[in-house]
């Protein structure tokens, strides 16, 4: 009982429901400035849907019935736009969290004819992220206000709780509605002797001309996705509950939502519902995978830290190192060479690399190795893969052997820099 | 002390409202069942609105058929040739996904479905399993009368948008509409093309045009985006 306590007093999934909050959000403007052209048409006063229909048709609330002036229309059509930009980048999480799920409802409810299940399952959801710590991670959140009333820890842990909980049921929800799909499914006919997929494909609606004719007219694409969709769906609930079947349910979701909306062109279906799968890894697992990534992709970088241009193209670099996935370590540095077991002359011809594999590259393609890994690089990649087909080390070599190279204690300060450009690198 | 109180109030206040909210949707989205007879009341007033939820998701009967909206208006004496209203959006639907014509033919589609009475009421097909003359059976109740009319509200606008397009923006009277239900061939000769389906057509009487859309936005009409809604 004590431990069950002591583990809804923490929070979980901190970094997963940080992750949902921009994935919903993002979705969100996206879906705003997708419509943006139509949004008289499809949520206006003069709209396909007219002003006074939906009042009478109004089920809880919606900020559209304010009034049904064109001015006031746009006024709120733009605030919402402003408040889902706010809730992915994560200002003020807590209350933009509730105004964004309001916009969301207020559009649905505005516009009850174009929604589909992926807006269904989000609408649900936003409503419990309410409850949900979601500005922890990844967000220019602002400080959270101490409560005076109750001492910090008590109401740290009530939060907690709530954040749990709510977790829990936007789980279950979704648990729920693979449950409930499969179930329909399994009862239905044409899913029954394999052949739904087929005549899905067949509506042009839910088509993708040229690629699906061929799809559809093959017995196995045809009985596999359709069976594989109800076991899919049946099976989602129970086999989250072991962490190796929890992780295969992951990756047949994003197949399964992916193809969906390959075949069928439901793209924001598939984004709302994979918004929600960052919640099924744990904080730990996160930190695990990211630990673990850190390791694969961490590279050691040997350059001459006797070099003026070396050491200012490697500062430089290493402002683009986002990631910090890459050290810098000069080889001219004691007993640098020896603890890395690097070929002096080699080091000194070359710039050298050491990634996970223990591997050692040098030149351009240590160049490529810290360019893959910066992100603000990324333009540059091509640019090494291509130099390197082209003229493999010689523009490497052509600069780096016409550096400059001071000893320490000789000049200092006022040293002449190599007449070479910044490329060269080491 | 008090700290360890207001920690477990909270945490079973939680897990009442988590329980009662699982239990709740778990009951609202079994099919009917005695259980649910008995509760059902009870199950609505705790799920609607705020989690109303429907899982169908083309299951247990998908989708089939398509539905092809076919527009004609009138100024004065004059009479369009029908066009199709429905091919074009489609066109530019799988030209790209990343379209709001997704969610523009979502309008008339489902526009054409209510104005058809077509429900997935899972209790209406038990009834009618039983006692196929019953009044709802037949379409002749209130409930399908205000679906249908919602239906005709959403055609009517379409339709009457799609006039604008044709004849120029608030120059026609009057608006006539058609289904063509169109049913793709069966997996059997699922190497027939499209047109070996089997198609009928539903023609619905005149109806009065009405202009949609602010005044003020009518300079948009020369927006491709608008402008595809109604099929050109």
């Amino acid at each position: 009982m004590k431990s069950v306590a002591g583990w809804l007093f923490r929070e979980h999934w901190l970094i997963g429901a940080s992750i949902t909050r921009i994935m919903l959000g993002a979705w969100a403007v996206y879906y705003y400035l997708l419509h943006y052209p139509v949004r008289s048409l499809l949520w206006g006063p003069a709209g396909i849907w007219p002003y006074d229909r939906f009042i009478e048709h109004l089920q809880l609330f919606s900020v559209w019935q304010l009034g049904p002036s064109p001015v006031l229309f746009e006024a709120l059509f733009h605030l919402g736009i402003v408040i889902a930009v706010a809730y992915t980048l994560g200002l003020w999480p807590r209350v933009m969290g509730v105004l964004h799920w309001v916009m969301i409802w207020s559009l649905g409810e505005r516009n009850p004819f174009i929604g589909d299940g992926g807006d269904n399952i989000m609408r649900i959801v936003l409503l419990f992220l309410i409850l949900v710590n979601t500005g922890a991670y990844f967000s220019l959140k602002s400080p959270r206000p101490a409560d005076a009333t109750l001492s910090p820890t008590t109401s740290h842990q009530v939060a907690a709780v709530i954040h749990n909980f709510g977790v829990l049921l936007i789980l279950a929800q979704l648990s729920m509605l693979y449950m409930s799909t499969g179930l329909y499914k399994a009862m239905g006919e044409l899913w029954q002797n394999g052949t739904a997929l087929y005549y899905i494909l067949r509506v042009e609606e839910f088509s993708w001309p040229g690629v699906a004719d061929s799809a559809f007219r093959s017995p196995y694409f045809v009985v596999l996705g359709t069976y594989g969709t109800v076991l899919f769906e049946l099976l989602f609930f129970p086999l989250l509950f072991n962490r190796w079947t929890r992780y295969a349910m992951i990756v047949a979701g994003g197949v399964f939502h992916l193809g969906i909306t390959l075949f069928m062109g439901l793209v924001t279906f598939a984004w709302s519902m994979f918004s929600i799968y960052p919640l099924l890894l744990t904080d730990r697992e996160y930190e695990g995978l990211t630990a673990w990534l850190r390791r694969r992709l961490g590279l050691v970088v040997f350059y001459d830290g006797w070099c003026p241009l070396c050491t200012r193209s490697i500062r430089w670099l290493g402002r683009f190192d986002l990631l910090s996935l890459v050290r810098f370590v000069s080889f001219r540095d004691p007993g640098v060479v020896e603890r890395y077991g690097l070929d002096e002359r080699g080091a000194e011809r070359r710039i050298q690399s050491v990634g996970w594999s223990g591997r050692l590259h040098e030149g351009i393609t240590a160049m490529l190795d810290i360019a893959v890994r910066s992100i603000p690089l990324w333009p540059a990649v091509p640019v090494f893969i291509i130099c390197r087909m082209i003229a493999g080390q010689r523009v490497y070599d052509a600069i780096a052997s016409r550096r400059l190279i001071l000893v320490p204690g000789g000049c200092v300060g006022h040293c002449p820099l190599g007449e070479t450009s910044d490329a060269g690198g080491r | 002390m008090g700290r360890v109180i207001v920690g477990w109030a909270v945490i079973l206040m939680m897990a009442a409202f988590a329980i009662v909210y699982i239990a709740n949707t778990v009951l609202y989205l079994t099919p009917p069942n005695p259980v649910k007879v008995r509760l059902l009341p009870l199950v609505f007033a705790i799920q609607h609105p705020l989690f109303v939820q429907n899982w169908h998701l083309f299951a247990p009967d998908p989708i089939r058929s398509n539905f092809v909206l076919a527009v004609r208006c009138r100024t004065g004496d004059r009479i369009t040739p029908w066009r199709d209203a429905t091919k074009p959006m489609l066109a530019r639907l799988h030209q790209d996904r990343n379209s709001p014509m997704s969610r523009l033919l979502r309008i008339q589609q489902n526009a054409i479905r209510l104005a058809f009475g077509w429900t997935s009421n899972e209790w209406l097909q038990l009834l009618c399993r039983r006692e196929a003359r019953h009044a709802r059976c037949r379409g002749e109740d209130p409930e399908t009368a205000r679906q249908q009319e919602i239906g005709f509200v959403l055609l009517r606008r379409s339709g009457s948008l799609a006039c604008d397009e044709v004849v120029g923006a608030g120059r026609a009277t009057a608006v006539q509409l058609g289904v063509l239900v169109h049913q793709p061939p069966p997996w059997s000769k699922r190497h027939l093309p499209d047109e070996g389906g089997s198609t009928r057509s539903i023609v619905f009487p005149w109806m009065r045009y009405q202009p949609l859309i602010a005044r003020e936005d009518r300079g948009r009409d020369a927006d491709p985006k608008i402008r595809g809604v109604t099929g050109r």
